[in-house]
């Protein structure tokens, strides 16, 4: 049962890492004060709210690994 | 990823980015929520088997006379699978809990990925036009062919620069004039999806990720609120902003429309939805600043970011210093 959660988060995570790429690959053509209030306007949003996503479905994954053990006992 | 050559496949790259955020992340808490309602079923059946079998044992215990040398060994199978029942039930209802946090964590992040999302690509299609506009005048550098890297404006600076670069401020959501998205966008009415991010970015705001709002070191003491105000009375409007206000601004909804339905019901003061309008766009914004070492500075706001979080409520919308 927890399997299934976890391979969502580790998703989750990959999903993250390639957000980050993708927003640090445009840097180089596009980097200038208007990037830098986007980033802070939008881009540090963005990514704080992925990062606390993917805290809490790690979360859920680690209580439900619990509850699978405890249903084991 | 292909390689990135120019602002504009820069621009169209960070959009892309977004995108596939939008969709991927959306999927896997999609894939999430499925999981846990698979666990949530094979615990529920756990705890079927688990309650039959105690009513088989519980029937035998019946069956059995008193002298029945099996008693005592049925007796304690019969413990042993109560015990193993009450595990099943402790494990089905935390099952279910896991199951509405799961819920509540996908309904949220698609609700904010999408307004985040959504307002982003907003800002990079009004840059987008301001730089067609800027090329259509010919006034960068090299005209309308320069399009590499340098070879935008004399500063290369992007036109209408920082959070505050939009429209007219003050006003409400179709208050306005109908262009009241970023200068050089093609103005228009404001309709779908850019009349509703056009409430936040219109006033010159972005929101804010609660969760990075910290002010340890200038913390909420003594009585909460101003003017009398309680914690509940924050709870109430934080609340009203995030589950009313919010939602109705995306819809085009404006202060008046609210002010329409508090004087429809006869609400009282302190449970107006204009004055929650007020308290997130109004003249007392939420105001924050991005330090140096990339922390988060609250310079007004404190007690609405503080309920927000308390609440779980993961954005307000703020004005960017600096």
């Amino acid at each position: 049962m927890a399997s299934a959660l976890d391979l969502a988060a580790t998703g989750l995570a990959d999903a993250v890492r390639t957000l980050e790429r993708g927003l640090a690959d445009t840097r180089g053509q596009w980097d200038d004060p208007a990037r830098r209030a986007f980033d802070q306007q939008h881009a540090v949003p963005i990514l704080g709210d992925a990062k606390q996503t993917l805290t809490e479905l790690r979360q859920l994954a680690a209580e439900l690994a619990a509850v699978t053990r405890l249903l084991a006992s | 990823m292909p390689a990135i050559r120019t602002r504009d496949e820069a621009l169209a790259a960070v959009g892309a980015a977004l995108a596939q955020w939008t969709v991927v992340s959306g999927d896997v808490l999609a894939r999430a929520a499925a999981a846990v309602r698979g666990a949530r079923a094979d615990a529920e059946a756990e705890l079927s088997r688990r309650t039959r079998r105690v009513a088989e044992l519980t029937d035998l215990l019946g069956s059995l006379r008193a002298d029945d040398s099996r008693r005592p060994a049925a007796a304690n199978d019969l413990a042993r699978a109560r015990a193993s029942q009450l595990a099943a039930v402790q494990a089905a209802t935390q099952v279910g809990g896991l199951l509405e946090r799961t819920a509540a964590l996908q309904r949220s992040h698609v609700r904010n990925t999408r307004s985040f999302a959504e307002a982003a690509r907003a800002d990079l299609t009004g840059r987008g036009s301001q730089l067609a506009a800027y090329r259509a005048a010919g006034t960068g550098a090299g005209g309308g062919a320069a399009d590499g890297p340098a070879g935008y404006g004399p500063t290369g600076s992007w036109p209408g620069d920082g959070p505050a670069g939009y429209g007219p401020t003050g006003s409400w959501p179709g208050d306005g004039p109908a262009g009241d998205g970023p200068a050089g966008s093609g103005g228009g009415p404001a309709v779908g999806r850019a009349a509703a991010v056009s409430w936040l970015s219109g006033r010159g705001l972005a929101d804010v990720a609660v969760a990075e709002a910290g002010f340890d070191d200038n913390p909420i003491v003594g009585e909460f609120g101003r003017d009398g105000l309680t914690r509940a009375d924050y709870r109430w409007a934080v609340t009203q902003w995030d589950e009313v206000v919010r939602p109705g601004l995306d819809r085009g909804m404006t202060r008046e429309d609210f002010a329409a339905k508090d004087a429809a019901r006869g609400a009282p003061p302190l449970r107006r939805l204009a004055d929650v309008c007020d308290m997130f766009l109004g003249s007392d914004l939420v105001r924050v600043e991005r330090r140096p070492d990339g922390t988060l500075n609250v310079l007004s706001g404190r007690h609405r970011l503080a309920v927000a979080h308390e609440l779980g409520v993961r954005r307000l919308p703020a004005k960017w210093d600096g």
